[in-house]
């Protein structure tokens, strides 16, 4: 099958870019993850403790004082970091790097030491600190293609690899690759004001790749050297 | 003596219990191989064997191994369609018939269980142009079906492994099966 | 020393041998059952997209629901739908837990114990109905029956016009909280007097330059926040190039004025001071477009500049500077929010700001004001318009003088939701009988003696015409994503059930034999439109073709150029703002404001949306109170102190969030807390800031004016630390502080 040859060639580097001028701040992305990933609910005594699940969060900043004072919105999901921190302290290989840049977390290999939300500089890593509730029906909005975890399980953002895997196999069943703007992850597809866009850094003509050649792109604590696949984009300026 | 030969035995009965503990996991894990390969109780003694050397292909009743993860189960109307003229007098196939009339599913046991944590797919594997019976055995000379392999975890690998180079590096990726 | 086995070691490793023979799962016995017969549209494993519409707020965006084996898995939006073009908010994509919600009420029942007791009797439908039908049938004057409605799909408030047309009962009265804050009464005053129209302006900020905003949170709660937030993204880095401005005037930073590039916090209920002040100096220095400031010279000649600076606490610098950047941009738009409409000067306020953009010539323009456009079919005309907060005081008023003896609510919670003072919960003691079709327990269900729960709206046939609508015509289709989870019963085909009941002239109006008849008769008209993007020969085709694609729409875009009436002919009038409760006294004015997540209310008893931070707080699961860090000085409290808000009408307790981005003399509160009842997950959470708020209107539109009420601080010296995502020690796992 030379269309599978053909793939294996030019393996992509999953990558996000985040538009701050366009983000309002809305948590559409932050609730369409948890509907997309099973993340669960903490409920309000966790919560307040810190043990929120949720895999994407909007930070917050004010600047200045009333009454210039200004606020601004910056999304953060895991970022699939090249040369991720959280990778090498993992006693139990439970998180490694896959050949498409993405940073794996295998539930059934995590044994719970969070090590690796220790090591993580975004802190971007959540803790099952107890078995998540689901009281019925509501566990039939569980979405069938992405693992329920358990107590004692490490998890983040994965860029929805099912829907990664699940526009591969229908590209690769049709015998083609998957188009720029194929694959969206949950918060991308719903973002309102499309401030999120997903795709393959590998392919300089993505749009990803084009705006990570803006002179707007920066990336997160880039000084760390973690390498992230999160490209963001600055705000207040044109793109031109 | 009495009360030394008293502490002798207590000693004794944790090593000796982790003895009788240890044939027991032997045993049990010998046992579970079985098990595992075991099939359980079907509500209809369905006989694969007939219906293969009757020509009906796989796909005839298990549809949609092409198109979607599940190669799925015949529906009792699929059964129907041939069994409300053939062989209506046998008594495995009147129960097909008293499911069709109560208007009821017939519950099969399920054979093949793989963890919640994987994610299998029937459509790529058959798309890789793989034959049913290179994992589910030769069906066709089976009554009901009994598994052949137990389908773990090494077993998956043992043939991901052996693909061309290229195609072995996603194919043993974790993030092929798990997510 | 010998090692030794422990009795410990020993339970250690018989532990482990259960797990390593895998004894364990060999004992599940797990069954599969294929159908009997399968459905069309379903293969086994594999999804199936339903469109349909979100129901959640009043916006009316196009959804598709993917289904897996029969239960719905995950909402999108509808990428073929001109609204919002496959995208969603927090609140749409939360749909699923309406669905699903655990604490649904999931058959018909009668309140046995008596009202507000919860001892609910299951009643089957037939008996549920007959007894509606007598009391109905019983009235001495069917003028004696009551229906007031809430966030009523299209449809069903036709029919239901059309249920107590038939029996000669007053038209049903909307109330819906979530539209109230949106001004969206007053905003249909306002177009009808500008540009003598029924529907609703829509803004072009996709194409436009400036965007002055005076009070309108639209990337958050008001009118179609998402097809806004879709305009902002390409106003924002559009693929025209420039970078528009946005500048948002209002007394409170919301999150669209965190996303904007200047916020001016104006005294309250002075927005249109400002835009008055703007139109002056427009005027006066001949700004912008030569030769249109004359013929509006009139509009302005009440109005003097100074006098507006000092009122509104803007500067005149700051108002000349606005008034350049207005004028002098190509594209400019000035949008009237639904904070002006909150306020006793409200219809006088947002006249005002329409003004402007006729004085800059926007109106009809690229980048300036449209029109919605109208329902593209005579029988879809009828649809659910919300009523002013007088006409629910005149219900209410009725109710408690013993005028009414059957109510009926649909989608409604005006206990919860209208003033404490206002008084509906007394009225409604008054009424004797009362039937709710709310799919949930919620505080007016309660008082309720038959509850009658509708299908949750992921269960439910319907269409809806979008208010503010999209470039183009538009009508929304909604359908039945999976089966109803329960003995639930459309709204629609208890009505009808009830007219046939009834007989009569009620069974003359309803003639539909079901729900499904009776939207193919509406929609009958659509099938032969020329305009249709997905043209359809017979009403078969089209009814495939409307579900298909969710809904029906114009092929191409359509923009409506409003024509302005003779209000530009007579002087705007400078109204200034009054507020409830003495200055001295009450030295803060109170600010309620829509949650981005629990809307009004209604998303509390979902737990995504509870669990979702607040922009701007990030607070999650509760209510407070938002001080200037100067307030909160002077009050002696800092973050999580809890304090007692106190206003004429009520007062309430909740911890403080001091908060950069307000003005010292006004208190925020989130609305959408509070609930007694409604379920788990919103139940005695936090408080209701309506309790406080006084129930008055603004004279010339009789809607309500809930953002004009004084209120006053006292600390009470406890504490309760709310969940934020932020630690304010800096513990936790907040992010990148």
């Amino acid at each position: 099958m030379p269309d599978v040859k053909a793939s294996a060639e030019r393996t992509p580097r999953w990558a996000m870019a985040v538009d701050l001028d366009r983000c309002t701040g809305c948590q559409a992305c932050l609730v369409a993850c948890h509907a997309e990933n099973n993340v669960p609910v903490a409920g309000e005594k966790l919560a307040g403790y810190g043990r929120w699940m949720h895999w994407i969060i909007i930070d917050r900043y004010w600047e200045g004082e009333f009454p210039n004072v200004r606020a601004r919105f910056m999304p953060v999901m895991c970022q699939q970091c090249g040369e991720a921190p959280c990778e090498p302290v993992c006693p139990v290989f439970a998180t490694y790097h896959n050949p498409e840049g993405l940073n794996a977390q295998v539930y059934n290999r995590c044994i719970g030491t969070r090590f690796c939300g220790n090591a993580c500089p975004y802190k971007v890593r959540t803790f099952n600190w107890f078995r998540p509730e689901f009281p019925e029906p509501l566990t039939e909005q569980l979405n069938p293609d992405v693992t329920v975890r358990s107590r004692g399980i490490m998890e983040k953002c994965t860029f929805c690899l099912q829907r990664i895997r699940a526009v591969e196999m229908e590209a690769r069943a049709a015998g083609r690759r998957p188009a720029d703007g194929e694959i969206q992850p949950a918060c991308v597809q719903t973002c309102p004001p499309e401030a999120l866009v997903f795709g393959d850094l590998n392919d300089p003509e993505s749009r990803v790749s084009q705006l990570a050649r803006s002179h707007r792109s920066f990336r997160l604590l880039d000084e760390l050297g973690a390498e992230p696949a999160v490209i963001y984009l600055k705000g207040g300026e044109t793109n031109v | 003596m009495k009360a030394s030969n008293g502490r002798r035995g207590f000693a004794l009965l944790w090593p000796g219990l982790s003895l009788v503990l240890v044939v027991l996991v032997v045993g049990a894990a010998l046992l579970s191989r079985r098990v595992a390969l075991a099939a359980p109780a079907q509500p209809i003694a369905f006989p694969h064997r007939l219906h293969a050397n009757a020509g009906v292909p796989c796909l005839f009743c298990h549809p949609n191994a092409m198109r979607s993860p599940i190669a799925g189960l015949p529906s009792v109307q699929r059964c129907m369609g041939c069994h409300a003229y053939v062989e209506r007098g046998n008594p495995e196939v009147k129960k097909i018939a008293q499911y069709w009339e109560e208007e009821k599913p017939i519950p099969w046991a399920r054979v093949i269980l793989e963890p919640d944590f994987v994610y299998f797919s029937h459509q790529p594997h058959l798309s890789a142009g793989l034959n049913c019976e290179t994992c589910h055995g030769d069906v066709a000379s089976m009554g009901t079906y009994q598994p052949v392999a137990r389908m773990d975890m090494g077993w998956c690998l043992d043939c991901h492994l052996e693909q061309p180079q290229e195609d072995a590096a996603r194919l043993t990726d974790c993030l092929t099966c798990h997510r | 020393m010998t090692p030794r086995l422990t009795r410990r070691d020993f339970i250690k490793v018989g532990a482990g041998t259960a797990v390593a023979t895998g004894l364990g799962s060999a004992a599940r016995k797990i069954l599969l059952e294929p159908f009997v017969r399968p459905p069309e549209d379903v293969l086994p494993g594999q999804a199936t997209w339903y469109a349909s519409t979100c129901r959640q707020c009043a916006a009316g965006c196009g959804i598709i629901v993917r289904v897996i084996n029969g239960r719905a898995k995950k909402i999108e939006g509808n990428p073929l739908h001109p609204l919002n073009r496959g995208k969603l908010c927090a609140r749409g994509q939360a749909g699923l837990q309406v669905l699903y919600n655990p604490d649904r009420l999931r058959n018909a029942v009668r309140q046995t114990g008596g009202r507000g007791s919860r001892t609910f009797e299951p009643l089957y439908w037939d008996a549920a109905l007959d007894l509606l039908t007598e009391k109905i049938g019983a009235l001495s004057d069917p003028g004696r029956l009551a229906f007031l409605g809430g966030l009523m799909p299209d449809h069903l408030y036709r029919l239901a016009s059309l249920f107590c047309d038939g029996l000669g009962a007053p038209p049903p009265v909307i109330f819906d909280l979530h539209s109230a804050l949106e001004g969206r009464a007053t905003a249909d005053r306002l177009s009808k007097a500008f540009f003598g129209s029924d529907e609703l302006p829509v803004y072009d900020l996709a194409h436009t330059e400036v965007v002055l905003s005076f009070g309108a949170n639209f990337l958050e709660t008001w009118m179609s926040p998402v097809a806004q937030s879709r305009n902002y993204g390409r106003l924002r880095q559009g693929p025209f190039g420039g970078r528009g401005l946005l500048v948002q005037i209002e007394p409170r930073l919301s999150a669209t004025a965190a996303s904007a590039d200047e916020w001016i916090p104006v005294r309250p209920g002075t927005e249109a001071h400002v835009a008055l002040a703007l139109g002056r100096i427009i005027v006066e220095e001949r700004l912008g477009h030569v030769g249109s400031h004359r013929s509006y010279a009139v509009l302005y000649q009440d109005v003097e500049v100074g006098d507006m600076a000092q009122a509104s606490d803007v500067s005149v610098e700051t108002l000349r500077r606005l008034a350049r950047v207005f004028a002098d941009a190509d594209h400019a738009v000035a949008i009237p929010g639904g904070y002006l409409a909150g306020h006793r000067n409200g219809l006088a306020g947002m006249l005002a700001v329409q003004a402007l953009n006729v004085l800059a010539a926007q109106v009809g323009r690229e980048g300036g004001v449209f029109l919605s456009h109208p329902a593209p079919a005579s029988a879809l005309a009828q649809t659910a318009r919300v009523d002013t907060f007088d006409r629910v005081g005149d219900l209410i008023a009725r109710m408690r003088a013993g005028e009414v003896d059957v109510l009926m609510v649909h989608g409604a919670n005006p206990i919860f939701e209208l003033p404490a003072a206002a008084g509906f919960a007394e009225a409604v003691s008054h009424v004797p009988f009362v039937v709710s079709f709310n799919s949930f327990v919620d505080e007016t269900a309660i008082q309720a003696d038959l509850l009658l729960p509708d299908h949750s709206y992921l269960e439910s046939w319907g269409y809806q015409v979008p208010a503010p609508g999209a470039d183009r015509p538009v009508v929304s289709a909604q359908q039945p994503v999976v089966r109803p989870l329960y003995d639930t019963r459309a709204t629609a085909d208890v009505l009808l059930a009830l007219a046939s009941r009834l007989g009569g002239p009620a069974a003359a109006a309803l003639p539909w034999v079901d729900e499904v008849a009776f939207l193919e008769s509406s929609l009958g008209e659509l099938v032969s439109s020329s305009l249709s993007a997905f043209p359809a020969d017979t009403a078969g085709d089209f009814w495939a073709v409307w579900r298909r694609s969710g809904g029906w729409w114009s092929e191409k875009e359509i923009p409506r150029e409003p024509e302005v009436t003779s209000v530009v002919e007579t002087p705007l009038r400078v109204v200034e703002p009054t507020s409830e409760g003495d200055s001295g006294s009450y030295p803060f004015l109170l600010y309620p404001y829509p949650s981005v997540s629990l809307s009004d209310g209604r998303g509390a008893n979902l737990p995504w949306l509870q669990e979702t931070p607040d922009p701007m707080t990030t607070v999650s699961w509760g209510t407070w109170v938002e001080l200037h860090p100067e307030t909160a000085r002077s009050l002696g409290v800092v973050d999580d102190d809890v304090v007692r808000v106190v206003s004429p009408f009520g007062s309430l307790e909740a911890p403080v969030v001091v908060y950069p981005g307000i003005r010292p003399d006004v208190v925020a509160i989130p609305i959408g807390q509070g609930h007694v009842d409604y379920g788990r997950f919103a139940e005695r959470r936090g408080g209701n800031p309506l309790a406080l708020v006084a129930p008055v209107t603004d004279p010339d539109s009789g809607a309500w004016a809930w953002a004009a009420t004084r209120v006053r601080l006292e600390a009470t010296g406890r504490r309760k630390a709310l969940a934020r995502l932020e630690s304010l020690e800096g513990a936790g796992r907040e992010s990148l502080r």
